[in-house]
């Protein structure tokens, strides 16, 4: 009789929990609006991911008493979810979706709330800034980053001092080369700049330095454009200058040998976003300073960004528009340039008279980087938001490869072709 | 007769019971198998002769007898990773069973052996395979670093001008991974090791009766009474080899031909903003394909030669 009662019970709470687990669903409830971000970093590890959590979580406590409750959630894999649950066919209530930029998948699906019309009812388009052109997908515009990914490059003025190099040297890229060579000249143990993924913005900014190249730069990439000439000086530019600075100073991830310019500075240069003016070693804040890529150039992307769901009931879909709203308001923007020292989308921000208001060395610098990238001549987007990070992730493999010593770079470069035209196919 | 009849249908009941015992029993395994197992295999199979990408993530399409093979086609004919993934990654394989075992089967033999201080020796050896393959990963692109790293030294004791990353240049680079995994065989060693200590203890004393020496032992009596053992984990060596993921994404990403089949998986299906999960698919029945060959090889060279040492 006991082990009857045991069983029907056993099977009673797996029944339940069968249950339970399919009656749960996908979605989150309609009086709550889910918003992933990737700010999870505890603040000691990364300070500024707590300035945006707190700007969400004032955004929340704003909005507590409304019908709806607006959810932060930050998580570590914000891609891996949106990937699952895109290729399910739904879509998180909001996401901040960085860098990777919004799924093509979720768009063909029609996954993703349009924000344009919004936008220029409420006449965000300075608030947005770039957003408004370079996310506009044939009159649509799927997400609205509040940060703009703006990359020029840092140079040390010490190093550059000690092996002769004025600032002549960013005139193009070859008086670039002929600078690097007087580093490499130098007694000492330092080195030019860190390649391999910097490299790829030697390519976006030799591209972009011809009007066909940039055209080229701000489509899909084509077969026309691989086989392009403007392609081939672009890579081969990059190529030479990475041969000749070392393989030993080559990586993937900027992040393995950031340490070398931004605390040791045993490099002259290192190809990175605004941002590094608060990843700065106090002991080299007088000497790391701005500079915009040779040809007065300067990549500026919009990247991901605040997407909203499709779909979605009217009062959750007014809420994540007051966010988008308030997330590029004055206000908000000030705290993303003073507290997260980021570029801010709002054009309207008079960034130098934020700085001058600051005690804070990186954020005069940040500025001062700010200002270079937005004054730029020549502003071009990232090849890895355009050609897609596939194409991306190969070029930088084949000039890695290239920054081995005796590596045949004409021969490499063919191979990069077949490889491109093939992945494109 | 009556009797019989009412003991035949008492049997027949208790067969019948005890059957239905059995089913319970195994619906569980048979459902989870299926569900877990048989259908995304049977998804995968099917989606590999679909097209299936960002333009259709949730309605695969067939592509219909004429084009039956277009993924293959496109995987086999103009993707320019998998011919260089595939070797890498049965290169790997190969590795695995003819290279780990061998070493693995070393060290387990000499961790058998009643030797003072084994026991300690024997923990030491198993830590490494506590830490997860993505953190050795890192370990690794560490030692393996030009700058820091103590590879780079090493190498220019004999070749003073040194200075590459080894891991950009194409052959050391193949070298550099493999020697990232391939000598960690705590798990592995454990399970020989486990084997051998079950060798009767009178089968060896007969043998050394005989005048067997300790390696004669190991060779005629030890290894051949372990072969089942060995045979599994030749297996599973092997098949780890061939599904080697972690070790390529931490440390090259693919670059000088490094890629694996596990790679271009996750490259076709994930880092492509195409999201190509048709052609992955493809890329992964030919992994599970590849699988079974690596498993039927190591059972026919494994009868193959133990059929030999019999005669």
């Amino acid at each position: 009789m006991k082990k009857k009662m045991v069983s029907v019970l056993l099977a009673a709470a797996m029944g339940a929990t069968g249950l339970v687990g399919f009656g749960s669903t996908a979605y989150a409830a309609d009086d709550v609006l889910e918003f992933y971000h990737g700010y999870y970093q505890d603040e000691s590890e990364w300070a500024a991911a707590q300035v945006m959590r707190d700007i969400y979580d004032g955004f929340a406590e704003a909005h507590a008493d409304g019908p709806v409750t607006f959810k932060p959630i930050a998580v570590e894999n914000r891609d891996d979810i949106v990937s699952a649950q895109v290729a399910g066919g739904s879509f998180p209530d909001m996401v901040d979706v960085g860098g990777g930029g919004v799924p093509q998948a979720a768009l063909s699906q029609d996954l993703v709330y349009d924000l344009k019309p919004y936008i220029d009812e409420n006449g965000l388009q300075d608030a947005v800034g770039l957003n408004y052109t370079q996310h506009d997908i044939d009159g649509h515009i799927y997400a609205v980053h509040d940060q703009i990914e703006s990359r020029g490059l840092w140079y040390n003025s010490d190093i550059f001092e000690k092996a002769g190099i004025t600032e002549d040297a960013f005139a193009n890229w070859d008086s670039f080369a002929a600078a690097m060579e007087k580093i490499r000249a130098l007694d000492e143990d330092v080195y030019g700049y860190i390649a391999g993924q910097g490299s790829s913005y030697i390519v976006n900014t030799v591209m972009a330095s011809t009007d066909e190249g940039k055209a080229m730069l701000e489509s899909e990439l084509t077969e026309d454009t691989i086989n392009s000439d403007e392609f081939a000086n672009a890579f081969k530019t990059a190529a030479k200058l990475d041969q000749d600075n070392g393989s030993e100073h080559t990586t993937d991830d900027n992040g393995n040998l950031m340490a070398e310019f931004n605390t040791n500075g045993k490099a002259g240069v290192l190809f990175n976003g605004v941002w590094n003016a608060s990843g700065i070693d106090a002991s080299l804040s007088d000497v790391i300073e701005p500079a915009l890529f040779p040809g007065n150039i300067a990549i500026a992307s919009a990247g991901g960004g605040l997407a909203v769901a499709n779909n979605m009931s009217e009062e959750k879909t007014e809420l994540a528009l007051e966010f988008i709203k308030y997330m590029t308001s004055e206000e908000v923007q000030e705290k993303i340039f003073t507290g997260v020292q980021a570029n801010p989308c709002n054009t309207t921000i008079d960034l130098n008279a934020l700085a001058e208001n600051s005690d804070d060395a990186a954020t005069k610098k940040l500025a001062l980087a700010c200002s270079e990238v937005n004054g730029a001549e020549n502003v071009v987007i990232d090849i890895n938001y355009t050609w897609g990070s596939d194409v991306d992730k190969a070029i930088i493999n084949a000039l890695m490869e290239c920054a081995v010593s005796g590596t045949d770079i004409e021969a490499r470069f063919a191979a990069l072709q077949t490889e491109l035209i093939a992945l494109i196919a | 007769m009556e009797n019989l009849k009412a003991v035949n249908k008492r049997k027949n009941k208790l067969g019948m019971r005890k059957k239905g015992f059995i089913i319970a029993f195994l619906a569980p395994t048979l459902i989870a198998f299926c569900v877990f197992y048989l259908y995304p295999i049977i998804t995968v199979f099917v989606t590999s002769f679909c097209k299936w990408d960002y333009t259709n993530i949730t309605s695969p399409e067939f592509f219909g007898w004429s084009n039956l093979w277009d993924n293959y086609d496109y995987i086999f004919n103009k993707y320019p990773f998998f011919w260089e993934a595939l070797r890498n990654s049965t290169t790997w394989a190969i590795l695995g069973a003819v290279v780990q075992i061998p070493i693995a089967t070393l060290i387990a033999l000499a961790l058998s052996r009643k030797v003072k201080g084994i026991k300690f020796v024997r923990n030491v050896y198993i830590i490494p395979n506590m830490i997860s393959t993505a953190a050795m990963g890192i370990v690794f692109l560490q030692l393996y670093n030009p700058s820091y790293g103590i590879i780079n030294p090493i190498i220019r004791l004999f070749h003073k001008d040194f200075t590459d990353n080894i891991l950009l240049l194409k052959g050391s680079a193949f070298v550099a991974m493999t020697c990232a995994y391939i000598f960690f065989t705590g798990t592995t060693t454990l399970m020989i090791l486990g084997n051998i200590m079950a060798v009767p203890e009178e089968v060896r004393e007969a043998a050394m009766l005989d005048g067997a020496s300790g390696l004669k032992q190991d060779w005629h009596i030890t290894i051949p009474m372990i072969k089942g053992t060995l045979k599994t984990v030749s297996v599973l060596a092997a098949t780890s080899g061939f599904l080697l993921y972690n070790e390529v994404y931490f440390l090259t990403k693919g670059a000088a031909g490094t890629y694996s089949i596990s790679y271009i998986i996750r490259e076709l299906a994930i880092t492509s903003p195409r999201t190509q999960f048709g052609r992955a698919n493809a890329v992964a029945m030919i992994q599970i394909l590849a699988g079974m060959v690596i498993i039927l090889v190591i059972n026919f060279v494994y009868s193959v030669s133990f059929k030999k040492e019999k005669k």
